[in-house]
């Protein structure tokens, strides 16, 4: 498992790369274990008010019934996630089992149909797929992909970050994805990574991660953009909301991210 | 963090909530952290501060991206002309950072990048040291080289942090240690990625635990056996530098055997080392190799990708030297089994110099070879070093010149040929510049930069840059046979061998240019530049209308060529010369062979080959590795004189 999550080419660790983001923005231990605790909270009333459905539960070959994800802990406390050691870079790092992504098994499903496949199998779409994108970086911040994909469809329509109604990016690790919000927050690193003249702006919290993200109910490798790309069609929809942003970073040094809109049934 | 109220001018202090205490060292108006006076006083004022309201803990770290502190600052030492100013400049800091030692707060070095001499020793003297993990992380206690001594605390802390043998090792070569390798000597307490070391920094002061302590029998080479660890290490001395010339490395081990490490206890000994000529003239040549480096500075341009024609042995050497200093390198010869000796080499070059597996798979990576030169389109530098053959050159040349991009810098390795012979069949001669490397590449610091009349000023810049880059040492010369190193060497060679012709033994004239403190004796040296080489340069660069010495023109007919054959002016064996007991050596052989040197040193910088004596002195030191304790052949000649 390790192996698997280690990057070949620069010899880290994918929870090290979060390391290095951590260090480069200043984003503290504590600001990390609220934001965790945070997406389980979120997670945890998203799914009391119905708005986790697209999760259907499994059932093993004893006959057994998995009903919920087992990893949203609506316990979760910044207290006790203080306590976790950080695990990545043992003694001296900041990035905990708590405050990243959980390993979990998953798969996702949606249906891809272009225009006219729609319109002569008369299907009903969720959304749309307006644009997408994606980008490379150094590997050793992966985790700022997100910032590499979505800005220039940003730019290529003419938004700011607040023109979007609802954001996903997936929580590989919460320093990650503060690290993101900092990277546009920050006039250097618009204008020397991003080719801005300045900062772009802030994304505000209550549009990003509405319902919790994979920090509370797992990241299954290679089923987690599928599923982020599904979960924002339905806030959308449940927010009564058009325009909406998923994006994810991508080990080894890559982003995607994709503009969604809702259609009108 | 808030600041201090206080302010100085080389100093930041920062209180960060913890209570801990930052001190950034910043010094005004350089690139580089070097301890001067100024810098000391600074630090004694923040310390009188500290003594009165005591931190939790203090740490000190560099505000400069080049690295945690270089040394003392060098330019003083050349103003020690009392003995008191000698022994002033060592109580300054022996005092100072053993008052740094002795606080009751726990200290700290964060070094990140270069730690030398009086940067080690302060750094020495705070309670903990935590390392960066980073390839430019080196710690060190270079003095030696400048024929001086670590005489701020060095040669009493680092034998108790890390025992004498490491430590005397370290002293006694001014060999740098890694990250990584302080961690397992003990001299750093942690060694951590970059990410974490502020978090470490701070985590190591607020636990404060005991530092791990040396071995009992270290303990006891550092107490009741120092005796015999010094005499081994003079021993291991002896192998490499005699007294008379290089007399610092003594001194260090007699001071740390009889003075713990205090060189304030002999004061004597301390002034005929400061100002020993051998420290005056190893500080000269300091001072030149900043000023060669200072060629290629002051010029933005960057190579990232560099093309070579030729895989032998200097191209294949050439490439892999860029290669190995972080450039994208193609390597082109007629096939790819051609190349593929070049990579072994490089890889048995790269594997002792980088010990981390991935940065050697990168570094192998960047070596690429290129039997159809799809690279020549796309470098910055493209370097030919094939055969010695002008029309095999001028034809490439003139391939190349049409192919590769107008920006790009073309040069030629050329040894033996004149530029101005090669540079005609370009679009633009002024285009061509030669670039000059020794053999072995990776060992001999100088490279030349050939400039023909008329050359592209812009051109020369660009490859002088980038033998800056690729850390050598430009030497600007004009086009002229030889230009200044084997123009020098040809002579001295010519001579030993008309003395090997006056009957006296091989052996007995290179063990008298041993003792003189060249790096390998002169017909040693035939064998190794290859008696055919020799033969063909001969009477080009000897300006001798003479015959070659026989003893040359007999072996080099019976197909003796030197040290490539297992025979030339020695037998070789496994390599090695076999070169039999020197006889006694005659009264002034050693002058009488340096002579046409020596001359010949003089008639080039009168030529303009070379723009002045001090360049002349840094190009044969570093081209030849000429006794650097005499300053080069023309300080020799003055001091002679004097």
């Amino acid at each position: 498992m390790l192996k698997g999550l280690t990057d070949p080419n620069i010899g880290l660790l994918m929870g090290q790369t979060a390391e290095n983001i951590a260090w480069r923005f200043g984003i503290t231990r504590h600001d990390m274990d609220q934001f965790s605790v945070a997406s389980h909270q979120r997670a945890v009333a998203a799914r009391a008010g119905g708005r986790l459905d697209e999760i259907v539960p499994l059932v093993d070959a004893q006959g057994k019934v998995y009903g919920q994800d087992d990893g949203v802990r609506a316990d979760s406390s910044v207290a006790g996630l203080s306590k976790l050691k950080p695990f990545f870079d043992r003694r001296y790092g900041r990035v905990t089992p708590g405050n990243s992504s959980q390993i979990s098994d998953g798969a996702a499903w949606l249906i891809l149909a272009s225009e006219a496949a729609v319109e002569r199998w008369q299907l009903q779409a969720l959304g749309k797929i307006t644009d997408s994108q994606w980008a490379g970086l150094d590997p050793a911040q992966m985790g700022l992909g997100p910032v590499h994909a979505a800005t220039p469809i940003l730019l290529r329509h003419g938004l700011g970050l607040d023109d979007i109604d609802l954001w996903e990016i997936n929580e590989a690790f919460a320093a990650q994805v503060l690290g993101c919000l900092a990277a546009w927050e920050s006039d250097a690193y618009c204008r020397e990574q991003l080719a801005l003249p300045a900062a772009l702006g802030v994304l505000p919290r209550a549009r990003l991660n509405v319902d919790g993200g994979a920090v509370a109910v797992g990241h299954p490798v290679g089923a987690s953009g599928a599923r982020i790309v599904l979960h924002l069609l339905h806030a959308l929809r449940a927010a009564n909301a058009r325009r909406g942003m998923a994006t994810i970073c991508i080990g080894g040094g890559q982003g995607g991210a994709m503009l969604l809109e809702t259609i009108d049934r | 963090m808030h600041s201090d109220a206080t302010s100085y001018e080389h100093w930041q202090v920062e209180v960060d909530a913890a209570g801990l205490v930052w001190v950034t060292l910043d010094k005004a108006g350089e690139s580089t952290n070097s301890l001067s006076s100024a810098v000391l006083s600074e630090l004694s004022l923040l310390l009188d501060g500290f003594d009165r309201s005591p931190p939790r803990g203090l740490i000190f770290r560099s505000g400069k991206s080049a690295g945690f502190i270089a040394g003392a600052d060098i330019q003083e030492f050349t103003r020690l002309d009392t003995p008191a100013k000698g022994v002033e400049l060592v109580r300054r800091g022996w005092d100072l950072f053993n008052r740094l030692a002795s606080v009751t707060y726990p200290t700290l070095a964060l070094v990140r990048g270069h730690c030398l001499g009086g940067g080690l020793e302060l750094a020495l003297a705070c309670r903990y040291l935590l390392a960066v993990d980073e390839p430019a992380t080196r710690m060190g206690l270079p003095e030696v080289m400048l024929g001086i001594v670590p005489g701020w605390g060095g040669m009493l802390r680092l034998p108790q942090r890390i025992g004498a043998q490491a430590a005397l090792d370290m002293m006694l070569t001014g060999k740098s240690v890694d990250a990584k390798r302080a961690k397992r000597l003990g001299l750093a307490d942690d060694c951590v990625p970059l990410r974490v070391m502020d978090n470490a920094a701070a985590m190591l002061l607020l636990a404060d635990q005991a530092r791990r302590t040396l071995s009992p029998l270290q303990r006891l080479l550092n107490g009741p056996l120092r005796g015999l660890a010094a005499r081994a290490a003079r021993k291991q001395v002896a192998k490499r530098a005699r007294v008379e010339h290089y007399p610092a490395p003594y001194a260090i081990i007699d001071i740390w055997e009889k003075h713990h490490g205090n060189a304030l206890a002999a004061p004597a000994l301390i002034d005929s080392i400061v100002r020993s000529p051998t420290a005056r003239n190893l500080v000269r040549v300091f001072f030149m190799q900043e000023r060669l480096k200072g060629f290629g500075k002051g010029s933005t341009y960057q190579a990232q990708r560099v093309h070579v024609v030729g895989a032998g042995v200097m191209g294949g050497d050439i490439a892999a030297w860029c290669a190995l200093r972080g450039l994208t390198v193609t390597l082109q010869d007629q096939g790819v089994e051609c190349i593929a000796p070049a990579l072994q080499r490089a890889y048995a070059t790269f594997r002792q110099r980088i010990k981390e597996p991935l940065e050697l798979r990168n570094a192998m990576d960047r070596l690429i070879p290129d039997p159809e030169g799809h690279g020549a389109r796309s470098a910055d530098v493209v370097i030919e070093a094939i055969f010695e053959n002008l029309e095999a050159k001028r034809a490439l040349l003139q391939q190349l010149d049409a192919l590769i991009r107008p920006d790009a810098v073309l040069a030629t390795n050329t040894s033996s040929l004149r530029i101005e012979d090669l540079h005609g069949v370009l679009a633009n001669s002024a285009r061509l510049v030669g670039i000059h490397f020794f053999n072995p590449v990776a060992r001999m610091p100088l490279v030349e930069v050939v400039a023909a009349a008329g050359a592209d000023p812009e051109m020369l810049q660009r490859a002088t840059a980038f033998v800056k880059q690729i850390d050598r040492l430009p030497l600007p010369v004009n086009s002229a046979p030889g230009f200044l190193v084997n123009a020098v060497l040809g002579p001295y060679m010519l001579a030993a061998m008309r003395a090997v012709d006056e009957g006296l033994a091989p052996a007995t004239i290179d063990a008298a240019m041993l003792a003189f403190g060249m790096p390998m004796g002169p017909i040693e040296l035939v064998d190794m530049v290859g008696l055919d080489v020799a033969m063909a340069a001969g009477r080009s660069l000897a300006g001798d209308d003479g015959e070659p010495p026989s003893c040359l023109r007999e072996r080099f007919a019976a197909g003796q060529l030197g040290k490539k054959t297992g025979q030339g002016l020695y037998a070789y064996r496994q390599g090695k010369a076999i070169k039999g007991k020197a006889g006694a050596v005659p009264a002034g052989l050693a002058e009488r062979l340096l002579e046409p040197l020596l001359e010949r040193t003089q008639q080039l910088v009168s030529d303009g080959v070379v723009a002045d004596a001090d360049l002349a002195d840094a190009g044969v030191i570093f081209g030849t590795g000429f006794a650097p304790f005499t300053g080069g052949p023309l300080n020799y000649l003055r001091n002679r004189h004097a």
